[in-house]
């Protein structure tokens, strides 16, 4: 006869104690019901109770006893737990001896499944380790992507160092040739100066071009917006252009007072590359003698800049791109060979970083507008 | 006479160029001297504390990638001198993104230039802004 066989019809102790306890809950129950039965009722009735002391002292008495009584029944009732805890814990323990027991007595069957709990055990062991090999990789490659995250940003900024000293060696020595500085030099002598300037300061643009859009990809060109008046910082954009706007004879129509104390919160330098690449592109992509014209309003809770130009504008089919990296339009490349096709694109970035919005509007042979807001608050 | 050579010299300021690139040294060297500030350049760090100690300069124009000790450094021990600390310190570097300007400012910089975004004299403009808020 096997030990550890038990009818579920017996009456166990375990079970008895199930049923006391159940009992004394139940009586402790219907005691607490009372007790706030009446106290309702003698809140329900209190009006009609009226003056009558005696009886409103009675029923405080009567709702006291009732709550002694349930606070006594309470106390039993953990005292019971309490009891029977200890009692499940030495039940635990011999229920423990009768596994043991048992598994001495049907050795096979056990055997056999104390062999499936090895395997699993093994191929739990085994799932783990393959889950911290996982987890310790993953640690490896991240630590990979971040170094060459830090490779990649030095040799941008390297890259760019390397790029810019030679540049600025022959900058400088133009300069220094075209402000006289070894003598006057014939209009032949300078006009290939000249030019050769604009070659050495178009390829700093697109290196500075560059270097800013390696920034935006990395997600690194974070911006430090400080309120001040935006006025100041369109005129010195204004001045940069200046030359060629006056060599192309074109008509600037500034409708924006560079005095106004308009002040927005916007990153100084990089509001700047903004207005330097839109205004660039209205000037090399106006002929001579065309317009260039420079709006701002406020609209909503944002102040609104329009920059129209009378240039050669964008063929219809190529608009939606005009945001891209590295887009030029096919009218554009043989207009004015020259050109990143990055200015959009970064001026769009550095916008919507700002919380506003940049769109454009262009006519083929008409000219190009374009728009972008900054929000007041 | 000796009047007006005086005033001269006591008008002429003392400038030192830290720039390694001897070719853009002197081109900078030779606007500054068609201003009339007196000019003195040094290769490297070693070299432009050795003026430093021996002259009076009144403003040093410092790139920051050298030879040896870097720019930054080299900054950091100008300011912490007590004979040349309050020297004008003006960065002339091609290094110029964000990072490295603020590490220069907060170094102890005046200003910092990005000399392929500028001109010599737009350099020497600067220069003479500063001396000139300076008693």
């Amino acid at each position: 006869m096997r030990k550890d066989l038990k009818s579920p019809l017996c009456k166990t102790p375990k079970m008895k104690s199930i049923q006391k306890e159940t009992r004394l809950s139940l009586i402790s129950g219907i005691i607490l019901f009372l007790g706030l039965l009446i106290v309702n009722l003698f809140w329900l009735f209190y009006s009609l109770l009226g003056k009558n002391h005696w009886l409103m002292a009675g029923i405080s008495v009567f709702a006291s006893f009732l709550i002694f009584v349930f606070l006594v029944f309470r106390g039993l009732r953990k005292n019971h737990l309490a009891k029977d805890s200890g009692e499940k814990e030495s039940d635990s323990k011999e229920e423990q001896k009768s596994v043991t027991f048992s598994q001495s007595n049907s050795s096979g069957e056990v055997q056999k499944t104390n062999e499936d709990f090895r395997k699993l055990k093994e191929e739990f062991s085994k799932t783990t380790q393959a889950l911290f090999q996982r987890e310790t990789e993953l640690i490896q490659a991240n630590k990979k992507i971040q170094e060459l995250d830090a490779i990649k940003s030095e040799f941008v900024s390297v890259a760019a160092h390397q790029l810019r000293t030679p540049l600025t060696g022959i900058k400088w020595s133009y300069l220094a040739l075209l402000e006289k500085e070894t003598g006057s030099l014939n209009p032949e002598q300078k006009k290939i100066i000249e030019e050769g300037l604009e070659a050495i300061d178009y390829a700093i643009d697109t290196t500075n071009d560059l270097l800013n859009t390696a920034r935006l990809e990395e997600g690194k060109t974070t911006i430090s917006p400080e309120e001040q008046p935006i006025g100041p910082v369109i005129q010195e954009i204004l001045k940069q252009h200046e030359p060629v706007i006056k060599e192309k004879k074109i008509k600037m129509n500034i409708d924006f007072p560079f005095s106004s104390p308009l002040s927005l919160k916007f990153d100084k330098e990089k509001i700047s590359i903004v207005f330097d690449n839109i205004f660039a592109n209205a000037v090399k992509y106006t002929p001579e003698g065309g317009s260039i014209e420079l709006k701002a309003f406020r609209e909503k809770d944002a102040v609104v800049f329009k920059i129209k130009d009378s240039g050669i504008g964008i063929p219809k089919a190529e608009q939606e791109k005009v945001f891209s990296k590295f887009f030029r339009a096919k009218n554009a490349v043989s207009f004015q060979t020259s050109g990143s096709g990055l200015g959009l694109y970064v001026a769009k970035n550095i916008v919507e970083k700002h919380g506003g919005e940049i769109s454009l509007e262009s006519e083929e042979g008409a000219g190009t507008t374009v728009a972008f807001s900054l929000p007041v608050k | 006479m000796e009047n007006n050579k005086e005033n001269n010299e006591q008008a002429t300021k003392h400038i030192l160029i830290v720039e390694d690139d001897t070719f853009m040294s002197s081109l900078l060297a030779r606007k500054f001297s068609s201003e009339n500030f007196k000019i003195s350049a040094a290769a490297n760090t070693q070299q432009a504390q050795e003026i430093l100690e021996k002259e009076n300069v009144n403003l040093v124009i410092l790139d920051v990638v050298l030879p040896g000790t870097d720019g930054i450094t080299f900054l950091k021990n100008i300011k912490a001198n007590s004979k040349y600390g309050s020297v004008p310190v003006v960065i002339a570097s091609n290094l110029g993104q964000p990072e490295e300007v603020k590490a220069g400012m907060n170094s102890g910089a005046t200003d910092y230039i990005v000399k392929s975004n500028s001109s010599p004299g737009e350099i020497v403009e600067k220069v003479k802004s500063i001396l000139e808020k300076r008693p």
